[in-house]
């Protein structure tokens, strides 16, 4: 089993699509921090200005001098350190960014002139205590880690969906008449896939969060997504948690994506004859869900985000509601992913066993 | 060991590839012999339990094969007519993987894929990928994937296509040698092949079987129906034509001696024949879509 489960490895992660593919979605991740790195800026409200890792530094200063827990005494000195002192012709000075600190206090205790709007803390966050630090580097590669992580569910498909439907092209025949064809076989495929789908995702993730560790260090995993900048007010998750809770929940869910992806690609495989076919009808399964008009207040959105598509796009399931033991909703993206390997695992094995060679 | 077929039948839609067949097998080489549609691929995939019967049934000693599962496959070696392969692939890793799903240890793999590589004439190119090999090559590879478990069913669908003459004697020699107290079924167009290695010959038209049994016993079928006869060359080409033709053979003085299948002598100097396999293919799929 061991040997044959080296063979399938072999033949999925080694063909010349499957590295090239690999290779982009590394590229991928690579150029989108790197863009949004230098996409970056900071002014301390004095004289230091900058874009880049220069912008990532004046941030980090400036948030280590608010660092702990937030107070309505550290709103007000936030508001004095970058009190306006130019007109901005009309512009809502809730939008105006001088630098993450300064931004995350503007856009929920600002007027639409930059003076305070009388919003105490508790009015904004209830009795929630908000840990304050730099968490702008790490919610942006939040960000661009969905985006990698759809691009990658779209790999692990392309690499799955021949499993099966690339032996129907004539490998089948001597599969199936040989002593584990039908059974040990089947087994070792699945196996060989839901590895390799977990491998990728681990090396992607992994790659991603190094290279996010070289950027912007490990300030700020300890602090909370609820104080961050005015991008991540309207859309993102409302909860009071760290960084590095959001990270380890996006870790979780890519997992779960992509066992789920691995399980839907498995069946289609086995049931079609065309590794086109099978990849084709999997992506188009995999993204049907954004198609769907369910909106955000319907029941129904609480099961829609538990399709793969919303694991990889985290902000979606993590938004859903807490359930009442206070555990996000998130959780349940595991047995999910569970039931569709399961699943997978049955049909396209029998699927398989049963094809008929022609 | 007997393999047995009953009232075995196999259609697609309207079309009926094997119809009511029933034949036993017990060890030897069988030939199967017949046209394109004749049903020799779908019996092989019958007998190999990669296609299911609409009705009828397959059993080896009187058991299910469909039943009987792995124990089934582990006394089981198939090469197909088309069979598919992985480009990237090297024959070593290719007859490795193989090897593992027949159940073979790594070492007792390793030993066969070796000792196979050197009969089909592989070593050499062993590390090579199969994407760079012949047709030849190929079924080359495919015939030593067949044998890795040491079959005691042996099914071969046309092992000898694409290969050359030289290695046409090879594969003979290899299944000579390999056929003791084993099931041998091969299927080919070559009727010399088959003339050649099998003991019995199945000659299998329209999903049914024409003749089963010995090469001397089925050719005697058209004992006194085959003719030489000398022609002209010139006139040669409209024999061709209106006589069922086995065999033309240019002579000298202008002359060609033609090998004829009629009831009657075909012309006044023809002489009786002693009829072959080929004649008696000949005999019954003259017109059949080759």
């Amino acid at each position: 089993m061991k040997n044959l489960i080296k063979f399938e490895l072999r033949k999925i992660i080694t063909t010349r699509l499957a590295l090239i593919s690999i290779a982009a979605v590394l590229l991928l991740s690579v150029i989108l921090s790197v863009s949004t790195l230098q996409n970056m800026y900071a002014f301390d409200g004095v004289s230091n200005e900058g874009r880049g890792k220069t912008a990532v530094e004046i941030d980090k200063s400036i948030a280590a001098k608010y660092e702990g827990v937030l107070t309505d005494k550290k709103i007000q000195q936030i508001m004095s350190d970058f009190k306006l002192t130019h007109d901005l012709h009309g512009m809502n000075a809730q939008y105006f960014y001088q630098n993450a600190t300064q931004s995350a206090a503007f856009a929920r205790f600002s007027d639409m002139n930059g003076n305070w709007n009388g919003d105490s803390i508790s009015d904004v966050f209830g009795n929630e205590e908000i840990q304050v630090g730099y968490v702008n580097g790490w919610l942006n590669t939040s960000h661009n880690m969905a985006k990698i992580l759809f691009a990658l569910s779209l790999i692990i498909i392309l690499m799955i969906a021949p499993v099966f439907s690339g032996e129907y092209g004539g490998v089948d025949n001597i599969i199936l008449t040989s002593r584990y064809g039908k059974t040990k076989c089947a087994t070792a495929k699945v196996i060989a896939s839901l590895i390799s789908a977990l491998l990728i995702t681990l090396l992607v993730f992994g790659f991603n969060l190094l290279f996010a560790l070289m950027i912007y260090g490990t300030e700020g995993l300890n602090c909370s997504i609820l104080f961050a900048p005015q991008e991540f007010v309207e859309g993102y998750i409302p909860f009071n948690i760290t960084c590095a809770t959001v990270l380890k929940h996006q870790l979780l869910l890519a997992f779960t994506s992509a066992v789920s992806v691995t399980g839907i690609t498995l069946i289609l495989s086995a049931f079609c004859k065309s590794q086109l076919i099978a990849f084709a009808v999997s992506a188009a399964i995999h993204i049907m869900p954004i198609m769907l008009p369910i909106p955000e207040t319907s029941s129904l959105y609480r099961l829609i985000v538990l399709m793969p598509f919303y694991h990889s796009q985290y902000i979606s399931i993590l938004s859903v509601e807490q359930m009442k033991s206070g555990m996000l909703y998130a959780i349940w993206a595991i047995p999910v992913a569970v039931i569709l390997m399961v699943i997978g695992t049955v049909v396209s094995r029998r699927l398989f066993a049963k094809h008929q060679v022609s | 060991m007997e393999l047995t077929a009953i009232e075995l039948t196999k259609q697609y839609g309207t079309k009926t590839a094997v119809d009511h067949l029933n034949i036993t097998l017990s060890n030897g080489v069988y030939g199967l012999l017949g046209a394109n549609g004749a049903g020799k691929t779908t019996l092989m995939r019958l007998l190999c339990d990669i296609q299911t019967p609409t009705s009828g049934k397959i059993t080896l000693d009187g058991k299910r094969i469909s039943e009987m599962g792995e124990k089934y496959r582990n006394l089981l070696g198939y090469l197909p007519q088309h069979f598919g392969y992985y480009p990237d692939f090297t024959p070593w890793d290719f007859l490795l993987y193989v090897a593992a799903l027949k159940g073979l240890s790594e070492k007792q793999a390793k030993i066969k894929a070796a000792e196979l590589l050197e009969a089909v004439g592989l070593t050499k190119e062993s590390r090579q990928k199969i994407k760079t090999f012949s047709g030849g090559m190929k079924q080359r590879l495919g015939i030593a994937q067949a044998m890795l478990n040491n079959p005691h069913i042996l099914i071969l669908d046309e092992p000898t296509a694409g290969l050359d003459p030289k290695e046409r004697v090879r594969f003979r020699n290899l299944i000579s040698a390999f056929s003791k107290d084993r099931i041998v079924i091969l299927s080919t167009h070559i009727v010399s092949d088959v003339e050649f290695m099998a003991e019995e010959i199945i000659m299998m038209k329209s999903g049914v079987i024409l003749h089963f049994g010995k090469p001397q016993e089925i050719t005697a079928e058209i004992d006194g129906q085959v003719w030489e006869c000398t022609v002209l060359s010139s006139h040669a080409e409209q024999y061709t034509e209106t006589l069922n033709i086995s065999n033309l053979r240019n002579t000298e003085n202008n002359c060609t001696t033609l090998r004829v299948i009629a009831d009657y002598p075909p012309m006044e100097n023809a002489i009786q024949v002693q009829p072959t396999l080929e004649d008696l293919y000949l005999f019954y799929f003259k017109g059949a879509n080759e």
